[in-house]
């Protein structure tokens, strides 16, 4: 672990230490205010009628029963909001295309997936309401569901959407329909050449579940339609401004009319981009003149949010003896769950990412199952691929018996390097964090038992930057209250704040950073896409140096001298030319500061920005694992996170993205799956049988920040969010063939998938 | 020069082509300079005035968020990828 000053931070005051987090006191004294807490005079409590069939066409509704209940003020169906246009918005981590996104927020013609809203009611309390949707009258024509999506795929199957065609990239489609939405294609090289040079070819099938990002807070939405027709939105989301602008063409309103407040997150993962309850929240205050709030509980979360999607993929390698990578082939097909949009289009992005290979083909393909829609989670779409490429590249290691490490650093994608998707690298630190790995205390380590076994895998995500908005105003006392528009889901308000900080040359502590609604903050892109620290803390760079410019302005103008013999410091002493008596002159930030109001007025420093370098993340995983035969249980003995942050803004944050994507990586690998019967009932939606790991069950992740700064942003930095839950699933996969001989292709490795691979079929 | 690389799914829009030269200062003259030779090409990247639907440009490997009024230095080279769905 890194406690001590890094290299890299001992060119920075702020950046690279560890202050508290701003938001630390109200969070642990239960101040701070999530979407649930919201209490608004005369506010009513919602409730959502929801499918119990994976799928089936809804032939009517009947709401009268429920309507008549005393204490319902509303109830709605699809037929109560304005018809939606097929345009798609950006949703900063994917897109969503509008008629799709409101039949899934509360279903039209069909239920495509067990939990699929029908109907809502607002109600005086929970209870009536509760009540009253048991009163709807739904009558459904059930219909074969399709849960598979290698079913989906086949022309015989089912079929979701009447008029759903295969759209490929030049714009062409499918004559008939089908359950597959779209199909893409990367390819570079030639690949019979690059298969013919290799002297061992590999090719295997992998499997994964549907698995759910599981954030402890459950969705919720309150609105207020005002009378003015204006729209006040609260909720836990990860993007106000694209909750605002998913919500206002959704009831017909222009984004000017809706203003979003974003409430504490407790947890997101990128499952918190969507909106669910907002728009019902919004028609149903409509309908009745009152605040009305929905909340979900787990089963709704687990049945009816989006989870990341289960695929099906098979990777062909080929190799030199010398271990030389010749060539990648990989295909990928993609659960979306009820519409079009799964992250398959990432997943090919990132497939063979780390490793220069000169021939590669990846096809992707996107296919609507009958399961809820997927969302965002945590570099969406690479753990799945990566999990197949990595697995492979590790099964040719050993064929090759080449140190896994050693294979990887012979082929890693450096500066220069083109990925097949068109992309070429800058400054990166693939190479920097496999050596780093080789040169740990648990790569050098020696396992201690029998069962045991190590893994290793690398993970590439290629984050992203986009919009970000910072204002701030410098108070008298010299503090600086900071106004944001970025969810803070893990410390964004310091590692921003701590940008500022730097750049003013004051503390942490002294900067207040605020998060605040659609009316009062600049455009901001959702926290999500390891945006965040990177771009939010470069809106706060240029905000900074507006205020540093304005503040020896301001100097100037005292001393009446030109603006242009005035600097600002990165000290924060703002000097100027002495004076006719030779005497020099200075101002300290807090001197200056406490002058302002009577030297012509405050200031307040403004900076919106929209950045595309975004700096891309590697990281390399080592794991130490222990396979007891009699039960299946895998249990993790060590683990060992290395990951390129760029620079480490707040190393303690960084430690924590690290260790939490780890955490939720080994969940994929070893627990977490969505378990659905031939129906489409899916059979585990509580935490007590969606089983994520907890603190029982992990080992301390040990991180390894490795800084490679990134060119492309003032203070260097990446994003580190995400890439940490790519490589924990095939490092565990391969730590498990290392204990017991078994390569399993197939996530979760459960205890049950185990023992079916290790005993007879009649045991 | 600008080089735009050609995804191996546009080829049929290219006559082929992987790699395309073509001329101009932001990305609207690019395409409508390579559009005076592929003309079905330009017609998928650009639709209704702006980038095509489904797509996503890179000017040397920056993901291009301001439209077709983008900037392209002379000697950039752009890569068309499908937009990232993912929500």
């Amino acid at each position: 672990m890194v406690t001590a000053q890094s290299e890299v931070a001992s060119q920075y005051n702020v950046i690279g230490t560890r202050p508290i987090r701003h938001d630390g006191v109200d969070k642990v004294t239960g101040a701070a205010q999530y979407g649930a807490d919201l209490q608004l005079p005369g506010m009513l409590y919602g409730r959502v009628l929801r499918s119990p069939h994976a799928h089936a066409r809804i032939v009517s509704i009947d709401t009268s029963k429920a309507a008549a209940l005393e204490g319902v003020k509303s109830v709605i169906t699809n037929a109560d909001f304005p018809r939606a246009s097929d345009d798609v918005i950006d949703t900063g981590e994917g897109s969503a295309q509008l008629n799709w996104l409101l039949d899934n927020v509360i279903a039209s013609d069909k239920a495509l997936y067990k939990g699929h809203a029908i109907a809502a009611v607002a109600a005086v309390d929970h209870h009536i309401a509760e009540d009253a949707i048991e009163l709807i009258e739904v009558e459904y024509e059930l219909l074969p569901p399709v849960l598979d999506v290698r079913d989906a795929m086949l022309d015989t199957a089912p079929k979701l959407h009447d008029g759903l065609k295969t759209g490929e990239m030049d714009g062409s489609k499918s004559d008939g329909d089908s359950n597959t939405a779209s199909h893409l294609r990367f390819a570079k090289g030639d690949m019979e050449a690059g298969f013919a040079d290799a002297d061992v070819v590999i090719e295997r099938e992998f499997v994964t579940s549907m698995a759910h990002q599981g954030y402890i807070e459950p969705h919720n939405g309150t609105a207020y339609w005002r009378a003015d027709g204006t729209l006040d939105v609260w909720t836990s989301t990860q993007g106000s401004f694209v909750v605002r602008d998913s919500v206002a063409p959704l009831v017909q309103l222009s984004p000017s009319q809706v203003k979003v407040t974003p409430m504490e997150i407790g947890g997101g993962f990128g499952g918190k981009i969507p909106v669910y309850l907002e728009p019902l929240a919004a028609i149903l205050s409509r309908n009745t003149g009152r605040p009305v709030q929905l909340t979900m509980n787990r089963e709704e979360v687990l049945l009816a949010t989006g989870p990341t999607s289960g695929t099906y993929m098979r990777v062909k390698m080929g190799a030199k003896r010398d271990g030389t990578l010749t060539a990648g082939e990989v295909y990928l097909a993609f659960e979306a769950g009820a519409y079009p949009g799964s992250p398959v289009g990432a997943g090919a992005m990132c497939a063979l990412a780390p490793y220069d290979i000169p021939n590669q083909v990846i096809d992707g393909y996107d296919v609507v199952v009958n399961k809820p829609k997927t969302a965002a989670y945590r570099a969406p779409g690479a753990p799945q691929a990566e999990f197949a490429t990595e697995a492979v590249i590790n099964e040719l290691a050993e064929q090759l018996q080449i140190d896994p490490l050693e294979l990887r650093l012979q082929n890693a994608a450096v500066e220069g390097a083109s990925r097949a998707d068109g992309f070429t690298y800058g400054v990166i630190g693939n190479v920097e964090c496999m050596q780093a790995a080789q040169d740990s205390s648990h790569w050098n380590s020696e396992l201690a038992g029998p069962n045991q076994g190590r893994g290793v895998a690398q993970g590439f995500w290629f984050n992203i930057g986009f919009e970000s908005s910072a204002y701030a105003q410098v108070n008298g006392d010299g503090t600086v209250p900071l106004v944001l528009g970025s969810t803070d889901i893990g410390g964004t308000r310091a590692s921003i704040a701590m940008q500022l900080a730097e750049t003013l040359g004051i503390s942490a502590e002294e900067v207040r950073p605020h998060v605040v609604d659609t009316n009062s903050v600049g455009y901001t892109q959702v926290t999500g896409g390891s945006r965040t620290t990177f771009a939010g803390g470069w809106a706060a760079y240029e905000c900074a140096m507006d205020i540093r410019r304005q503040m020896a302005e301001r100097a100037a103008q005292i001393w009446e001298v030109d603006a242009a013999e005035v600097e600002y410091g990165d000290d924060a002493v703002i000097r100027g030319p002495a004076d006719d008596e030779g005497n020099e002159r200075s101002f300290g930030f807090k001197e200056l500061a406490g002058q302002l109001a009577a030297s012509g007025g405050h200031i307040v420093g403004r900076a919106d920005v929209n950045k595309t370098s975004s700096g891309p993340a590697f990281a390399t995983h080592i794991v130490d694992v222990e396979v007891d035969p009699d039960t299946g249980k895998v249990d993790v003995l060590r683990y060992t996170a290395v990951q390129d942050a760029g620079t480490a803004i707040h190393p303690a944050y960084v430690e924590g993205q690290m260790q939490g994507g780890a955490a939720q990586g080994i969940g994929m690998a070893l627990n977490e799956e969505y378990y659905y019967d031939e129906s489409g009932d899916l059979k585990n939606a509580s935490l007590l049988d969606y089983r994520m790991p907890t603190a029982l069950d992990l080992p301390m992740i040990e991180p390894i920040i490795v800084e490679v700064p990134n060119p492309g942003h003032p203070y260097g930095v990446r994003g580190v969010g995400e890439v940490p839950i790519i490589p924990p699933a095939p490092a565990i996969q391969a730590a498990i063939a290392d204990a017991v001989g078994l390569r399993m292709n197939e996530l979760p490795i459960s205890p049950r998938a185990i023992l079916e691979a290790t005993l007879p079929e009649e045991g | 020069m600008v080089r735009v690389l050609i995804p191996v799914t546009l080829r049929t829009l290219s006559g082929g082509e992987a790699e395309i030269e073509a001329v101009g200062h932001n990305l609207r003259s690019v395409i409508a300079d390579l559009g005076e030779r592929y003309p079905e090409l330009a017609g998928r990247l650009v639709q209704d005035g702006r980038i095509g639907r489904g797509l996503t440009l890179a000017i040397n490997g920056d993901v291009v968020s301001t439209g077709l009024i983008t900037k392209v230095p002379a000697d950039a080279e752009i890569a068309i990828v499908p937009q990232i769905s993912g929500g």
